[in-house]
């Protein structure tokens, strides 16, 4: 297992690689400029200036060979709009808030999602269920940007309970946590919920059963844990869109996140930060995906990484 | 007696923390702006550059007139073309060091060096010996016009007289620092480094968080700065922001439209609700390269059949102002209504003009491309013209949003037939407007083009005298927004505000919140 964890992270070199120059080309093959502004076209000699000053004026092959041999050294360039700041700056301050509210949303999507979907399968067709559904299809309906502001309202406007916004206290923590946590406790109780009814009827849970187990024990012991193989799978990706931040969140609670730079940087051709956010959020992905992949092992034996070579 | 003294002590004890609670201003409002560039040479000017840093002048926007702030006094020789600042004596920077005139040198140097790429060089061209340096024709910056004479003598000359030159460095050249720059680089506005001789110095900054600056004690005016420390609020979501200010923890905020309903009747915020002008204007510009707005009677016809009050009154309803002419209320060329400028709503006579044009009840008329930069409000505003222009002219038009950063040069280049466009004001005067959009060597190419304008805007911007100026620009603004119907100037914007009863702060079209002139109870 240790053999292929070490040749999943090594594979990692040659991905990212492929996905920078993706990105690479892609995004210089868009049109427009970091430097552009909605008002009015930049004089061309300001541009001139701007385009040298971050070396935008040199061949395409020269500035992505640089940029690489930058990032090998750890280095992942300015922020074309924020001159004074990195990219790693700009990582560094702005993930942990955005990993710290990930995972919380990611706790409140797995304590609600699952126990959801689980009771919903087994009392298939009942009030219960058609509840549970109700609260899943809700939740994957109603998106953050209503949902927000409908929290801030209702618990910190009318009932005070809770603070706004911002972030750094527990407090802060509960109404953005639940916001970016209840889209993925939808998808999560519905994946369970039709995982669970699959697993419930099929041969070895009436065994379980017709050997005298409480409902109970066949639920807990048997059908979940099988019926958690395909909701694993996708709290791999989950996790990585998670921890990475939500802009929509992020900016309704004013949590000083990463998510913007995700999409501002591409509608301001931010290059380097384009570039840094991509290579991020594919690091973190592939590696979440490494993790989910190994853990299939403890919870079914059938499906042990095999080291192929 | 020791009773006695123990009230006393308990009274003096009571009343110090009072005061001290007082006298402790904090002012709490968000950073509604770029918070990564402050380096005033570096960037365009905003609210934490313009309250640390001070420029040659400054500009009062309720009188309209400029004001002293680094120069305590200046003169213009005869032929206009060289200005004498006489730069406060006795005042030093927040480290210690005294201003000098020296250090505006620095300011202008480091603007015009192309190796600092600032985007807003272009603006101080008129400056003798700039554009050769910023274009890298010239490396030597003793040509640069701008010239310490003694340590308290700044004297700068221009490439031509420029009535305008005055205001518009109230928001370019301030003063800085250079020992600092050469020491920590780009990193020299950081808190831990920044040396200011402004009002406030920055001495906290968690980008996209918080921003703190605390009054400066070596400012030239500390003494009537009345507020100590303002707590600057990165709140992106105006919404969040409100709910904010209605929890007590901002002291003024922006109203978004969506909310002004709602704050009109509620008592309590009805009551701490502002409205005023603002200094931006919002334009369509027509294409005069493709037909059909290569016919002016095309262009007349179609704004005629416009009715810019209906939209100012159902659309934007946040008491903007419909706009007959370009440059704004407050600003200096501002041409007022009485003068008549501009083409009135008259869907009868915009059918005329039509028919006249060669299209009858829009008979003939290719489908026209309206574009504008997608967002919710010009997408609202672009289908309301759509309908006005298709119900009286019998145009068929085609909205088109467009993604940002393409768009101005796109449009400029003529890839639609009408674009949308808006423009906040740089200094208050209608040569910002004219000079830097319109005419024919700067404006977009596709709009359309008149000598005489042009050459309207260039003698106004030399022209001394402000009564001709004016006239110079009524002028200017009858052949660009009506006779030649080249743009279309659709409203001038306001600010929808929220204060706390016992925060007074100026309330102007403002181009930054000037804080140190603000006060709290």
């Amino acid at each position: 297992m240790v053999t292929i964890a070490i040749r999943r992270i090594l594979a990692l070199f040659p991905v990212l690689f492929v996905i920078s120059i993706v990105t690479f080309l892609l995004m210089h093959s868009v049109p427009g400029s970091p430097f552009a502004t909605e008002d009015k076209p930049l004089p061309p000699q300001i541009k001139a200036n701007l385009d040298a000053y971050y070396g935008l004026d040199r061949p395409l092959v020269t500035q992505y060979l640089s940029y690489m041999g930058n990032v090998l050294r750890g280095d992942l360039g300015p922020s074309y709009l924020q001159r004074n700041r990195t990219v790693n700056d700009i990582i560094r301050q702005h993930l942990p808030p955005s990993a710290v509210l990930g995972m919380l949303a990611l706790g409140v999507a797995l304590a609600l999602g699952v126990p959801i979907g689980v009771l919903s399968a087994v009392k298939q067709n009942t009030a219960l269920d058609y509840l549970g559904m109700f609260v899943a299809i809700a939740g994957v309906s109603v998106p953050a940007m209503t949902l927000g502001p409908l929290l801030i309202w209702g618990f910190a406007l009318e009932l005070g309970w809770l603070p706004v916004a911002r972030w750094g206290t527990w407090q802060q923590a509960v109404l953005p946590s639940i916001t970016l946590g209840l889209g993925s406790a939808a998808i999560l109780a519905r994946l369970t919920r039709a995982s669970m009814l699959q697993t419930i009827h099929q041969d070895f849970i009436r065994t379980a059963r017709s050997k005298g187990l409480s409902e109970q024990r066949v639920i807990t012991k048997h059908a979940l844990r099988n019926a958690l193989v395909p909701v694993i799978t996708v709290i791999g990706p989950l996790f990585a869109a998670l921890v990475t931040g939500s802009m929509v969140v992020e900016q309704i609670f004013a949590i000083p996140g990463l998510g913007r730079y995700f999409v501002d940087s591409v509608a301001s051709r931010d290059y380097p930060v384009i570039m840094g956010t991509t290579l991020l959020y594919a690091v973190v992905l592939v590696l979440s995906n490494l993790v989910v992949d190994l853990s299939y092992n403890l919870i079914d034996p059938r499906m042990r990484l095999e080291d192929s070579a | 007696m020791s009773r006695v003294r123990n009230v006393v002590r308990v009274l003096f004890a009571a009343l110090t923390l009072l005061t001290g609670l007082v006298s402790a201003q904090t002012l709490n409002v968000t950073l509604d702006q770029n918070t990564a560039v402050i380096d005033p040479t570096a960037n365009w000017l905003y609210d934490l550059t313009a309250n640390q840093f001070v420029p040659l002048v400054g500009y009062d926007f309720v009188t309209g007139s400029t004001e002293p702030a680094g120069a305590e006094s200046w003169s213009v020789s005869a032929d206009g073309l060289t200005y004498t600042f006489n730069i406060r004596q006795g005042w030093n920077w927040s480290d210690g060091t005294p201003v000098t005139a020296q250090d505006y040198v620095n300011s202008f140097r480091r603007i015009a060096d192309p190796a600092t790429a600032a985007p807003m060089a272009y603006r101080i061209y008129v400056i003798e010996g700039a554009q050769a340096i910023n274009q890298g024709q010239a490396t030597d910056f003793a040509t640069l016009g701008v010239t310490a004479v003694d340590d308290h003598t700044l004297t700068i000359k221009l490439v031509s007289p420029s009535s305008w030159f005055l205001s518009s460095i109230a928001s370019i050249g301030h003063a800085v620092p250079q020992w600092v720059i050469d020491e920590h680089g780009s990193a020299w506005t950081d808190p831990e480094n920044v040396v200011v001789n402004g009002p406030y110095k920055l001495v906290r900054l968690d980008h996209q968080d918080i921003a703190v600056l605390e009054a400066n004690p070596s400012y030239y005016d500390a003494d009537a700065v009345q507020i100590k420390t303002i707590n600057l609020y990165a709140i992106a979501q105006e919404s969040t922001a409100l709910a904010l200010f209605e929890r007590g923890e901002l002291d003024t905020v922006a109203v978004p439209a969506s909310d002004l309903d709602r704050v009109k009747a509620d008592p309590t915020l009805s009551g701490q609700f502002y409205n005023g002008p603002s200094n931006v204007l919002y334009y369509y510009d027509f294409n005069a390269l493709r037909p059909p707005f290569d016919n002016r009677l095309v262009r007349q016809a179609f704004a005629a059949a416009t009715d810019k009050q209906a939209i100012v009154d159902f659309i934007t309803k946040g008491g903007e102002i419909a706009a007959p002419t370009i440059t704004p209320p407050g600003s200096v060329g501002h041409v007022p209504a009485s003068a008549g400028v501009g083409i009135p709503y008259d869907p009868e006579h915009a059918k005329e003009l039509l028919a006249e044009a060669g299209y009858p009840g829009g008979q003939g008329l290719a489908p026209i491309t309206l574009a504008f930069n997608a967002s919710e409000t010009h997408s609202r505003i672009a289908q309301a013209i759509q309908q006005m222009w298709q119900n009286t002219l019998g145009a068929t038009v085609e909205l088109q949003a467009v993604e940002g950063a393409t768009y101005s040069q796109v449009a400029a280049d003529g890839a639609y037939n009408a674009w949308r466009m808006g423009w906040g004001m740089d200094y208050p005067d209608a040569n910002n407007l004219h000079a830097e959009l319109f005419t024919s060597d700067v404006g977009a190419r596709a709009i359309v083009r008149n000598a005489a304008y042009d050459s309207l805007i260039a003698a106004a911007a030399t022209e001394q005298d402000s009564a001709k100026r004016l006239e110079m620009y009524t002028e200017a603004e009858r052949i660009l927004v009506q006779e030649e119907a080249g743009v279309m100037p659709i409203y001038w914007s306001a600010v929808n505000l929220l204060i706390r009863p016992e925060l007074h702060r100026v309330l102007a079209p403002s181009f930054n919140r000037e804080f140190w002139k603000w006060t709290l109870d």
